[in-house]
């Protein structure tokens, strides 16, 4: 699924997670919506959890990624064509 | 190259060569292979590896500073493999040369240690079922045999 457009703009927020929270998220990329000003990580991921029962649980032992960086809090308030990795704890080596 | 996420197998020969000059008075290089694990649902047969790729890289950058910082004048290598790695390949390689031994040995056990707890790569089991195979069914007679 292409992200949501009107007009040519990006109108969607996109999350992915890995290994754990790729299942909770039913193996799927997410497009939510979100206003041209952004929208609050927290309140999105909210939004997303009461959409995928399994992810809840799973939330607070995820790091969040934006953009590839480290989110700095999850007040940040993310825009349309931004997008949100979810990691659980690691398990390399 | 230093630092790599790597589907492909991963050399021992390579990483050594990698790290040599004629500075490195000592080579240190850990390397982690997978092991053929009992778990409640069978024996490991393999792990599937998946890394998040450029956070990932970026925290090999960032261990590898790090250990400059601890062991000054090191030089760090940080290879992962991605995808399946059966029994006996090699997942990781975490090497280090330097000077002296102890800053060698310091540094690559300072970065296999991070790299397991900030690098963000999952491994998940393969295994083979435990349980007996199902007895075979007789075969009904050929008619006409006999």
């Amino acid at each position: 699924m292409g992200p949501d457009r009107k007009g040519g703009a990006v109108r969607t927020v996109r999350v992915r997670g890995f290994a754990t929270a790729r299942a909770a998220l039913g193996d799927r990329l997410w497009e939510l919506p979100a206003a041209p000003d952004g929208v609050r990580i927290d309140r999105l991921l909210a939004r997303l959890a009461a959409r995928c029962p399994r992810l809840a649980p799973l939330l607070p032992t995820c790091r969040i990624f934006v953009n590839d960086e480290p989110a700095r809090s999850l007040e940040t308030r993310v825009r349309p064509g931004d997008e949100i990795t979810l990691h659980p704890p690691y398990s390399g080596g | 190259m230093l630092h790599r996420l790597s589907s492909r197998p991963l050399s021992l020969a390579r990483a050594y060569r990698a790290l040599e000059s004629e500075s490195a008075g000592a080579i240190v290089v850990f390397v982690g292979r997978v092991r053929p694990d009992a778990t409640g649902h069978g024996k490991v047969v393999a792990l599937d590896y998946e890394a998040d790729r450029n956070p990932a890289l970026g925290s090999f950058r960032e261990i590898d500073r790090a250990a400059f910082r601890r062991y000054p004048g090191v030089r760090m290598l940080l290879w992962h493999r991605t995808g399946r790695v059966p029994v006996g390949q090699i997942a990781v390689i975490v090497g280090a040369a330097a000077s002296h031994r102890s800053a060698a040995f310091g540094a690559a056990r300072f970065a296999i240690e991070r790299l397991k707890v900030q690098s963000p790569i999952w491994k998940s089991d393969r295994v083979r079922s435990a349980r007996p195979p199902r007895p075979r069914r007789s075969r009904p007679a050929a008619p006409g045999g006999g």
